[in-house]
């Protein structure tokens, strides 16, 4: 683990995650943008047609309808949920009720900006615990 | 976090399973967001658990078998379908039978069957000041903001808590948090609800999670504010607003903000309320085949309304009309004779449901072996329903007035 490579986050949600990151810019709504398969669905999001399942889901805040919440616990169900959420800008408690029920570690309100180290298909790890995202590779 | 003796007791089992399991994710959640302590909540609003999503009706039935029961009062949310008349709106009858098993332990737990997005229409009206827990994004910041009843950006978690009555003191039950970020200037004339709708989605989509502040809204009603709600919250995450002397948070600008900045002042003129519903009206053809009144569901006031306009009038045979409201509404409607002039000009007043959430969607449709949208373009009066059956129900959309809608229904095509 070099240095510069590990960005501290406030601890949310406990448990550790690996996978590779799929950064998106801009808010994103479980209900209605992102389908029950976890693929992303809104037209014009630049990663429309790829899939959250597995992914380390790094994005600035949730937005949308609540329902948002139930379609988290549905994708833990079906094997389709993120391996963890890191928020930038601000925490949803609906989001979160989503990831407790699925099981998701979560990290928010990062000490550097993440999206300046790292990128969509970097191998990164999260541990919910300490408050840590670190890019592997 | 600190718990009270009765908290901590529940947490540790000693008022049975259900009780401690739901204490534990609360205080989870509660911790999540550096909590201090539990309040108590004088009311619920949960979702109702739906036939679309596997398994929730399941596990409801789990719960009740352990004897799970809400202890405050609690209304539900939407589903997939009109349960009172599935056959009007060709419902899959396999969703009905779930649905009634969905009523059945809804009943055994307390829960109150309302199948409403804006039980504030239907008696549950929280006092201002109180703490309560609500889902439905256009029922929390109506909560919130119309009413200054106190609840968050509430999820699934609200069956645990009508379960134990309790919800962690984050959020929006912080006062801090319910003070004014952005200065709203409206410096235009708000005719209609969808007016308003369209301001609500202009500024939803710049102010975020903020709480925003408008100057310029003069006697909106009740229906202009369900849509403002609707329309910010759609847009953006907004749960909370201001118009000072008119909304119980605040009686002038000044009171909104308590010493809070503002992150910059948001105007919103004519030109950003025509962008904001352009960005909406995403259409190949004026010809339109499904036109949806109803999102949030309309009060019987709105449904008397479009009995007025459609009377003496047919819809088009290539269009379908449905018009939203909830089962007590549709009572009262039908005692006033509106759902029969509604029926009578070939429209069905619809109870319960909403299309964005129902068997129309492409997901449902799929797993039923009919692929493809159910319909090529929805017309509606709201900003939330375009934008979400847009993706839900894979149909081109577009929003304009109530008036404008009937006529294109009755037409078959919108004017523009």
């Amino acid at each position: 683990m070099g240095e510069g490579r590990t960005i501290r986050f406030k601890p949310v949600l406990a448990g550790k995650a690996k996978g590779k990151a799929l950064v998106l810019r801009e808010p994103i709504s479980f209900q209605g943008e992102i389908d029950e398969e976890g693929k992303i669905v809104v037209s014009g999001n630049p990663y429309v047609g790829e899939t959250v399942a597995g992914k380390i889901l790094i994005y600035p805040e949730a937005k949308g309808s609540s329902g948002g919440c139930m379609m988290l616990r549905l994708l833990a169900k079906r094997g389709k949920k993120p391996a963890a959420i890191v928020n930038t800008r601000n925490l949803d408690p609906n989001l979160v009720e989503g990831a407790i029920l699925a099981g998701i570690p979560m990290l928010c309100y990062p000490q550097a900006d993440p999206y300046e180290m790292i990128a969509t298909g970097d191998l990164v790890e999260v541990d919910g615990e300490a408050g840590t995202l670190t890019k592997i590779g | 976090m600190k718990l009270t003796e009765q908290e901590s007791r529940l947490l540790d089992g000693e008022e049975g399973e259900i009780k401690a399991i739901a204490m534990s994710y609360l205080v989870k959640l509660g911790r999540a967001f550096d909590g201090q302590e539990m309040v108590d909540i004088t009311y619920a609003h949960m979702s109702s658990g739906s036939a679309l999503r596997e398994g929730e009706i399941d596990y409801l039935e789990e719960l009740a078998d352990k004897g799970a029961k809400v202890v405050v009062p609690t209304s539900s949310e939407v589903i997939p379908l009109d349960l009172l008349h599935p056959e009007a709106i060709s419902a899959p009858p396999d969703i009905v039978e779930e649905h009634m098993r969905l009523q059945v332990v809804q009943r055994r737990m307390g829960i109150i069957s309302t199948y409403t997005c804006v039980p504030f229409t239907q008696g549950f009206v929280p006092p201002a000041g109180s703490y309560i827990a609500s889902m439905e994004t256009a029922a929390i910041i109506y909560f919130n903001s119309v009413l200054g009843a106190k609840t968050n950006r509430c999820g699934y978690f609200v069956l645990y808590a009508a379960l134990v009555g309790k919800y962690p003191k984050i959020g929006y039950l912080l006062d801090e948090n319910r003070k004014g970020t952005h200065l709203v200037s409206v410096e235009a004339e708000l005719k209609n609800p969808t007016d308003y709708g369209a301001v609500g989605y202009y500024v939803g989509s710049i102010v975020g999670s903020g709480v925003p502040v408008f100057q310029g809204i003069h006697q909106p009603r009740q229906e202009d504010l369900m849509q403002l709600g609707a329309a910010l919250a759609t847009s953006g995450t907004v749960a909370m607003y201001h118009i000072p002397g008119i909304t119980p948070g605040s009686r002038t600008v000044e009171e909104a903000f308590k010493g809070n900045r503002s992150e910059g002042t948001v105007r919103v003129t004519p030109r950003e309320m025509k962008t904001a519903l352009g960005s909406l009206t995403i259409a190949r053809s004026p010809q339109v085949d499904f036109v949806f009144l109803g999102c949030p569901q309309y009060t019987v006031e709105q449904v008397r309304r479009v009995a007025d306009l459609l009377e003496g009038k047919k819809i088009s045979q290539s269009t379908t009309l449905w018009v939203g409201t909830n089962r007590m509404a549709f009572a009262m409607a039908e005692r006033m004779g509106y759902e029969e002039m509604i029926r009578k000009a070939g429209g069905i007043l619809v109870c319960d449901t909403c299309p964005m959430l129902s068997f129309l969607r492409l997901d449902a449709r799929g797993k039923r072996g009919k692929p493809g949208p159910a319909f090529r373009t929805m017309l509606t009066d709201s900003p939330k329903q375009a934008r979400y059956a847009h993706t839900t129900i894979g149909c081109d959309t577009i929003v304009d007035s109530v008036e404008k809608c009937v006529a294109a229904a009755v037409k078959g095509e919108w004017e523009g």
